[in-house]
């Protein structure tokens, strides 16, 4: 559904996959190049654009993200760092960092993209293998030779 | 195009604190064997980082030593230009970086020992 405000701000309406309904402004949506581009071609002119791989509880916080960047102009650049400090500290965990990594990816978000992906760096930036595998829940595949020959490869990352 | 859907468009937006929905954990897992995703976070990693995450999986293993050439701007003071051993799978990288760098690491700090261990997997290219 594309409606007008009364400032003549024009509106969106997303769709997560769980069916909750966000009404944006369009110029806060297009902060997302994947939208940006469903608008271009008229996608938002009758009912509400669907995102299927999105759901409502990330949405929201991807919205949150893109109304600030939307508002903010070049001057503000420290007070936005702070605030995407907080912003990923509300996210709580990689988990849900994981979710909102997915769905910038997905929407084309480069800034949350960005941002998501360095607080994950930083998270298993001093992790052991065994820690980052517990993280993301990752088989670990090698054969004990092959683990042994793999460890003595990179024994210089751990000392 | 999907029209309205069976909610109003007034529908409230979700409550702050709800809970993650069970498919955030299977999300998570689904992070690490996505090699876009999994690239833009190795990218940011420290290089001694990087040698932990191969001993992850075989998965792991063998995308990190793939990753194209980059200059790993490394903590404990090694300038490493690394390589990618198999350029013909990434032939953009290729075009872009091979006449640009030498391929060859630069040890800073001699304490570090024997460099050649640290190099070895991104020096294959000839």
């Amino acid at each position: 559904m594309s409606i007008t405000t009364e400032n003549n701000e024009k509106m969106i309406t997303l769709m997560s996959s769980d069916g909750e309904e966000f009404v944006v402004e369009e110029a806060v949506a297009a902060q997302s190049q994947t939208i940006k581009h469903l608008i271009e071609d008229g996608c938002s002119t009758e009912g509400s654009i669907p995102l299927p791989n999105v759901t409502g509880r990330v949405l929201s916080e991807v919205i949150q993200y893109c109304k600030k960047h939307s508002s903010s102009d070049d001057k503000e650049e420290k007070e936005l760092e702070a605030w995407d400090a907080e912003f990923v500290k509300a996210a709580d965990d990689h988990v849900a960092l994981t979710d909102l990594m997915m769905a910038a990816n997905f929407l084309d978000i480069k800034g949350l993209l960005d941002l998501v992906a360095q607080t994950l760096a930083n998270m298993i930036t001093g992790k052991s293998p065994e820690e980052v595998r517990r993280m993301w829940n990752i088989k670990n595949d090698f054969t004990p030779e092959e683990a042994e020959k793999v460890r003595k490869e990179n024994q210089w990352a751990f000392e | 195009m999907q029209s309205g859907g069976s909610q109003p468009i007034s529908s409230p937006p979700p409550p702050p604190n709800r809970q993650p929905p069970p498919s955030s954990v299977s999300a998570a897992n689904t992070v690490s064997y996505n090699e876009d995703l999994l690239r833009q976070i190795l990218i940011h990693l420290p290089y001694q980082s990087l040698g932990k995450c191969r001993c992850v999986s075989k998965h792991w293993y063998s995308f990190i030593s793939h990753l194209p050439p980059r200059i790993y701007n490394i903590h404990c003071g090694l300038l490493l230009l690394t390589s990618n051993p198999r350029p013909q799978k990434y032939d953009r990288y290729q075009s872009q970086s091979r006449q640009k760098y030498e391929y060859e690491y630069v040890p800073l700090d001699s304490t570090l020992g024997n460099g050649s261990t640290v190099a070895a997997p991104y020096l294959s290219v000839a």
